[in-house]
This record gives C-alpha cells, structure tokens and sequence, in this order.
C-alpha cells in the first residue's frame, strides 16, 4: 500500500501525466458551462447571389430558407460556391424564375436543395396552402451533445494508460528497472501496483468528469461506475504494455498518440456512420473504447440492455489484456 | 556464507558450458568455470579489467541473469531451488550507476523501496541517511536536484535499508570526494563487525587493499589469482620496493587499469 | 564545408534512424492512409433528405420518383422516428399534411417547401456545376490536408526535439562548441534532414489519398507549403528543445501546441465555424496557403513568401542564439 501510494506520488510529479489527468475534466467543465455547440447551422442552407440580380422579394423569399451571402462580381460569387468550407448554392435571375449553380462537392442534401429551388420557387405559394406540423424531438444537437459527453468520458476514462505508460518509461530513464530486479517483489506484486496506478488515476479523472458533465438516474450509476472501472483497468493494462514495449519517451509518446486516436476514432467515427453490417461491429468491438462508448451512449439515453451488454464485452477486454500483460511482463 | 564452483557462462545462448568446452557458434563464453567462496562476515574483492566478467558473475550471483553453469549456493542452500523472494530479502544490492526515482525525494524515494522488505529487518531511513552524513535540507528535494555524491549516498542507503546478510557493491566509492571515500569504507567495515558478508566489485586498488579480507583476480573468465591482499604482495614482492595492489592487478591480470 | 556538413547530415540521419523516426513515420502513412481510404471517404457518403408519402386514397399519383410510398399511418410514423431529416406527407384525411421532426426553423421551412414540391412529378433541372471537384475528390483532399499539416506541426516537431534531447542527454552538444565548425551548420543540418523526410512524407501521403493525376497537379505547390510549414516546425522544436530542460517538459509544451494551436486553425478553416481574429493566428495563413494548395487554388501572393520567410529567418536567429547559449552553459 505504501509502494503504492509512493508510485502514484511518482506519477503525480509527473506535468505530462497532470495534464492528461486534468485535460477531460476542463473539457467537461469548459463544455457544461460554456453552452452547448451549435451544430443545427451547419445543415442549413446557404445561397450566395448577385448583386442587384434577384429582387427583393426573391431574396427575402430566400432568406426564409437560409443566410444569403450578396456578392459584387460573378467571379466572387463562385469563388464563394467553390470554397471547400462551406456548400453555398448559387441563385441567379432566370427567366420568370431562378437558376441555382453548385461547385459538385457537396454533400447530396445541398446538392438535392440546389437542383429542387427553381421548383420550389415557381410554386411558392403552395406551402401556404398546405396544414405544416413539426414536431419535438429530442434533436441532432441533443444527440451530438451525449455523442461528445460519451468521447470526454472515453478520453478520461482511457487516459489512465498515459500514467502508467509514462511510469514505466521513467523507470527505464532513471534506471530503476535494474533496481526492481533485485527487490523481493512477486511478478504479481509489480503487475498490480503497475496497474493500480493507472486505473486508480484513469478512475478518479473518469469520476470526477462524470460528476461535471453526466446526468443521469441514480439507478443507473452503479452501471456507470462498472463501465469506468472496466476501461480504466484495460487503459491501464494497454499503458504498462506500451510502457514495457517502448524504447524511450518518443517511441512511448508515439505509440500513446497512435492508440488514442483509435480508442477516440473508432467509436465516434461508429456513431456518425450509423448501423454497419455484423462484421463491422464485430471489428469496432475489438478496440476496448468502443464498447465502453456505446455503454455511455446507452446509459445517456436510457437503454440498459445495451449497456448490460457492453459491461460484458469490456470484462471481456479486460480479462484479455490482462492475459497478454502477463505474459509479456513475465 | 557462498559457494560458487564452476560457475560458466556464455552470452550467445545463456547455457550451460563446461570449461575447456567451446563457446556455440556465435557466443561468447564469458566466464569459464570459476571456483571460489566467501565466508560469513568476509569482505571479498573481485577484481579485474573491462570485460573480465566482473558484472556478469555479480548478475549471476544476485539472480538477475540465469541459464549458468555450474553450482551456486547461499548458505548451504543452492540458489536455483531457493525462493526468489526470500533469496532478495536476504541482499543488498549497490548498482555501479545510482538508480532512483529523479521526482520523488531521497525520502520517499527509500520508504518506497522498504516497502517491500518485511517490516522487523528494517532499519530506519533518518538514521541510515545520518549515517551517510546526507544533507538533511535535501531530505525533501526530488533526487533530480542531487549531486552524484549525494545520489550515490541515497543509493547506499538503499542498499543497507533491509540489514541483508549479503551486500554486492558495485564501484562504492565511485565519484565520492576523499571524505566521502573515507565514510563509505568506515560503513562497509561496520557492516562486516555486524557478520554481513561483503561482495565487492572495483576497479579502485586503494577500497580493495584497504577493505579487503581476500580478492580475487578475474582475467578473461577465469580466476588468475585469490588471497590476501598481503599475501599477493608477499609472493611477488621482488625486493625493490613493496608491491602494490596495483601491481599486482597488472601483473595478474596482463594490462593496465583501464 | 561540404565534407563537414555532409558529416552532420550523415550523424543527424543515423540518430533519426536509430530513433526509429522513418518507421513511425512509414506508420503513420499507413495508418492514415488506411483511414482515409477505408473510413472517412465513406462516412462522407451521405443520404439526401427523404419524403415519405401516406396516401391510401390514391389522390396524388403522378409524383417525384423520389418520393417514397408508405402503407399505413404507423409505417408513416416508424419512417419518419428512424429519418429524422426526412419530412411526411399524409393525405389521408383529404388535405395535405406535412409532417416532421423540428429541425432549425429555416431546415424546417425548407423540408415542408421540399416535401410539396415533390407531390408534382419530377422535374429535369439540375443546378449548374461551377466547380471541378466531386464530393469525394474534395474529401480526399481536405483531409489529406489536416494530416499533412498534423503530422508536419506534431510528429514531426516532436521527432526533432526528441532527437535534440537525446543529443542533449549524451552532452555531445559541448563537443559542437569546440570543433572547427561554423555554430549554424549543426541547426542547419537537422533542418534540411527533416525538410527532406517531410517533402517524401507529403508526396507519398498525396499521391496515395488523392489520386495520382491529381495528386500530381497539385504536388509543387503542396510541396512549397511543406517547405514552409517544415522549416518553422524544426526550428519551433529545435528551440523548444534547447529553452526546455528535458524531454519531458516538452511532451507538455507539445500538447498545449497540438490542441490549441491546432484546433482553432481545424475549426475555422474546415467548417462554417469561424473564429474573431483567426487571421492573427501564426499557423492560419500556413494552414490555408497549404489547403488552397491542395485545391490548387494557391498563387504566388508576395506578401504571404516574404511574411513566411521573414518568419523563418526571425525564428533561425533566435533559436542560433539559444543554440550559442546552450553550448556556453553545457561547456
């Protein structure tokens, strides 16, 4: 317990492993009380026209769809349809109507829009006609808001493998690996204090931004603290491995750097693109982090099954990894 | 009280070699069948030049390297079939190079190692520190700030935490000041009154004439000589003038000290 | 002099590849070459909006082909939970009802206006294409553009710094102080070595993601931006390696460099997101001169070149300095 809490002294002293402990939870706090993103504008239409081209009654009827951009030169008005950040449609004067240009990279909504407005215009009064009901949902911001409550959980929770990651290595530098051979220290003894550094910090980091930016039911707490404490021992598990595998801090660093990005990119890139074949969930469950992401989402939008079954997957990560940490630290 | 009797090693394959034998083919047969023992409360030197096999008989000995020929026992026990744990807590060891943790301090650095011997064969860390003559202002300071001498005291520290009944010293006075030099060797004496055995590892002819109970001459894997300190003088004294260890090391062990 | 400077390249190409820098570096190629073949190309792929029409009485037959007919009100409402950007349009009753989800009050002006017009048949028109590129051509090229500048301004600036400490470490820095060479080579040298790892990096990473014809379209000036992007990186770290006391004070001043340099530039130049005062932002115009680069928009803009080189030479002035410190104190 002492060599315990003198390794995680260790760690602590470390500014890199500060950083990484405090990093989701200033995002948390940042994201909770800074207000949300506002992603609803980015599906928005955007038209550029001309200068004194369409009338003012063609542009107000515009604007009821979307910003309209006025622009001097037809040569700045397409500059401004080809400019990879946005997807503006073009309108000029046609006719009794209009006539819309587009740069072809677009995504297909727009480029449905675009080819649909000279329609839409010549039959402009029909809308009124017709009796409209929207509806409420729970809407896109709300499901990109827990969409990245679960990637801040998933970055504390799985930032316990930095820690440990960074304590083997400054062994190596300060040469107390040599030391350790000689300590009466069970195989065993050195894998659980390695790896209770590492889940005890990835814990705690994963707790407290949980506390920040998560609200959820009571009953469903005790599911979140199992989710947070499975990955934290798998992040932990991967930390020491990569610890144990790396030369020096640069090869350490790059290797920390290459399996976040694949503990962060496999589960959101997962949720933009939806429902894949079996196959292809099969392969996401294979990085520990995206059943870990799925059981957030679940506990976040009420669905316990989904939840229970992602529990399952992960001890089943857990008991992996921690397989393969034996072997290779033996 | 240990026994080592034909002890070889080759560095290729870490097997079993007996001597005479050829090192595999691409191996390197570093240790070639060495006899020698050292008794309780004895101070043995084990010396020689660079590549002599120094390091590696003291890796084979304090169980970090395995796959040795020949027969090692510590007190009457074979090491092979003794209980790792058991065996570490019965040693202390002294790197060549101090091995601390850079952001903890000398402190914590030390409770972090006794943690890990059992509670009633600990000494106290202030005492061994005092003992060091450690700066007490530096108690608290992360051991990135220390000196080598500093560091090397730590180290030292560490080494004596568990009262072992065998302690392996790598180059002791390595970087110490005179001063310094002078404590190390008044602690390693205290250390043989109180029966602990000394294994001890130089290259400084000074420590070993003065420490020393018995030393022994590495050459090339083997052991060119083993006595006395003042017997080696005597047998090779040639009447010019008194020999000394030094001399003898070049004489033994064909090359300076390098 | 070529002799000496051939002797520092040889040494600095030696520590890169014993630090195993060409390795992680081929690592990353695959890596995110992988990514943006195998991932986020087809993320991009992207349904249009749908409409979903309930009409048992048969009182709308001629309408769009796009226009997807459902059975009952409950297949309505089933589509319309699953599709949250598609709009319904029930006849049932005999009057037309739109139905949808709340969106933005613009998107859902737009979605009713959308839905109606699909009640008349199709219609032929398609917009007018201005531009060159397809959704998946700018795709391509847009992220190929963030890993290009990503891997430059943090693998990269990390791979020189971490070769600088190793050196650092070793103390040979003081044995620069005392040979007969001239202080600027030694920085030098290390800049070219990792321009040139940088300009392989960024062919093959545009070669593999974009297309070989158009990849090669827009090499040279990709390259040219490279240039830049890779010298002041090298010498960022260079400095940073030579202020900081050890590796790992680094590591966190590149974290700090990573994500708040990095993202502002991503989010005002990627999406409709645009941040007051980015222009002042040192990585924006090299972010966007690179990005326009691979739409081969760039042109050769003065002002920008001799902005850039003032900015490298500035920095290669200061970081000699620290350079000339470093070897006074070690030595």
């Amino acid at each position: 317990m002492k060599g315990l809490c003198l390794q995680m002294k260790s760690v602590l002293r470390d500014k890199f492993c500060l950083m990484t402990f405090f990093l989701p939870i200033v995002v948390a706090a940042a994201f909770q009380f800074a207000g949300t993103v506002d992603f609803s504008a980015m599906g928005e239409l955007h038209f550029g026209a001309l200068e004194n081209d369409l009338s003012s009654q063609t542009l107000a009827w515009l604007e009821q769809y979307g910003a309209v951009t006025v622009y001097g030169t037809r040569e700045e008005l397409i500059d401004g349809i080809n400019e990879p950040s946005t997807n503006i449609i073009g309108v000029e004067a046609a006719c009794a109507g209009i006539k819309t240009m587009v740069s072809g990279d677009e995504l297909e909504h727009f480029r449905q829009a675009a080819d649909a407005l000279p329609a839409l215009y010549g039959n402009r009064g029909s809308v009124s006609r017709a009796e409209v009901t929207v509806r409420k949902k729970p809407d896109l911001a709300a499901g990109f808001r827990e969409m990245i409550i679960a990637a801040i959980l998933i970055t504390a929770m799985f930032m316990g493998g930095t820690f440990n990651a960074m304590n083997v290595i400054s062994e190596k530098e300060d040469g107390v690996v040599f030391v350790n051979e000689i300590l009466p220290m069970t195989h065993g003894q050195y894998l659980v204090q390695k790896i209770a550094v590492g889940f005890l910090y990835g814990s705690l980091s994963s707790i407290l931004t949980a506390v920040i930016c998560c609200r959820m039911p009571l009953r469903e707490i005790p599911l979140l603290i199992i989710l947070v404490a499975l990955s934290a021992f798998v992040a932990a598990v991967v930390g020491l491995l990569i610890g144990r595998i790396s030369e020096g801090m640069l090869v350490s660093v790059a290797y920390l750097k290459i399996v976040l990005i694949l503990f962060m990119g496999v589960p959101i890139l997962c949720f933009l693109a939806g429902e894949g074949g079996i196959l292809v969930r099969a392969i996401c469950y294979l990085v520990p982090s995206q059943p870990a992401f799925e059981g957030i989402m679940g506990l976040l939008e009420g669905d316990v099954g989904v939840t229970l079954k992602d529990i399952g997957i992960l001890a089943m990560h857990g008991g992996g990894w921690f397989l393969v940490s034996c072997v290779i630290t033996h | 009280m240990i026994k080592v009797k034909n002890l070889t090693y080759s560095y290729h394959t870490g097997g079993k070699k007996h001597p005479g034998s050829r090192p595999d083919k691409g191996g390197r047969q570093v240790l070639q069948g060495l006899d020698f023992a050292v008794g309780d409360g004895e101070i043995f030197g084990f010396l020689g030049p660079n590549g002599s096999g120094k390091s590696t008989t003291q890796k084979i000995l304090t169980g970090i390297l395995k796959g040795y020929g020949g027969k090692i026992s510590f007190w009457g026990q074979d090491i092979s079939v003794m209980q790792k744990k058991e065996f570490l807590q019965k040693i202390g060891v002294l790197f060549e190079f101090p091995y601390l943790y850079a952001n903890l301090s000398a402190a914590d650095n030390l409770n972090y190692f006794a943690s890990f011997y059992p509670k009633g064969q600990l000494r106290d860390v202030g005492e061994l520190l005092d003992q060091l003559e450690f700066k007490k202002d530096f108690l608290k300071k992360p051991v990135s700030s220390y000196s080598k001498g500093m560091r090397q005291r730590v180290s030292m520290a560490r080494a004596l935490l568990s009262s072992p009944k065998v302690l392996f010293l790598d180059e002791p006075t390595s970087g110490l000041d005179p001063s310094g030099a002078v404590l190390f060797r008044r602690i390693i004496e205290e250390e043989r009154r109180k029966g602990t055995t000394v294994f001890l590892t130089t290259h400084n002819m000074l420590d070993a004439d003065l420490l020393c109970d018995r030393v022994a001459f590495l050459a090339d894997g083997q052991i060119v000589a083993m006595d006395t300190p003042q017997s080696l003088k005597e047998q090779n004294n040639s009447g010019d003038r008194a020999p000394t260890l030094e001399d003898m090391f070049i004489h033994y062990t064909g090359r300076g000290l390098s | 002099m070529g002799k000496k400077f051939c002797a520092l390249l040889n040494k600095d190409l030696r520590m890169m590849i014993s630090g195993k820098y060409f390795f992680m570096a081929a690592g990353f190629l695959v890596l995110y070459t992988l990514y943006v073949n195998l991932g986020y190309v087809r993320f991009m792929k992207e349904d249009p909006y749908h409409v979903y029409l309930y009409d048992p009485q048969g009182l709308e037959e001629d309408v769009a082909s796009e226009i997807i007919r459902v059975s009952s009100k409950e297949e309505l409402e089933d589509a319309l939970q699953s599709d949250g950007g598609s709009a319904g349009v029930d006849l049932s009753s005999g009057k037309v009802q739109v139905i949808l989800y709340e969106g933005t009050p613009k998107s859902d002006q737009y979605r009713a206006a959308y839905a109606l017009s699909r009640l008349q048949s199709s219609h032929e028109y398609r917009a007018e294409v201005v531009g060159d590129h397809t959704l998946e051509q700018k795709a391509r090229r847009e992220i190929t553009c963030e890993l290009l500048f990503f891997e430059i301004s943090a693998v990269g600036f990390l791979g020189i710094a971490a070769i600088l400490f190793k050196e650092k470490n070793m103390g040979v820095i003081r044995v620069h102080g005392i040979l007969p060479l001239p202080k600027g080579l030694f920085l030098f040298s290390k800049m070219i070595i990792f321009l040139l790892a940088d300009l392989a990096f960024a062919v093959l990473l545009t070669l593999f993601n974009t297309g070989w014809a158009q990849g090669l379209r827009v090499l040279p000036g990709v390259l040219i931006q490279t240039i830049f992007l890779s010298l002041v990186m090298a010498l960022v770290g260079i400095g940073c390696s030579l202020l900081l006391k050890d590796f790992r004070q680094f590591t966190l001043a590149y974290l700090v460099i990573a994500i708040f340099v990095a993202t502002p530039v991503f989010l005002t130049a990627n999406t409709p997101v645009k941040l007051e005062g980015i222009a002042y932002h040192p990585f924006y115009p090299i972010y966007m001169g690179l990005k326009n680069a691979y739409f081969g928009n760039w042109a050769a803009d003065p002002l920008y070149f001799a902005g850039v080189t003032c900015g490298i030479v500035v920095l290669f002035a200061g970081v000699w300095l620290a350079f000339c410190k470093e070897m006074a104190k070690e030595g």
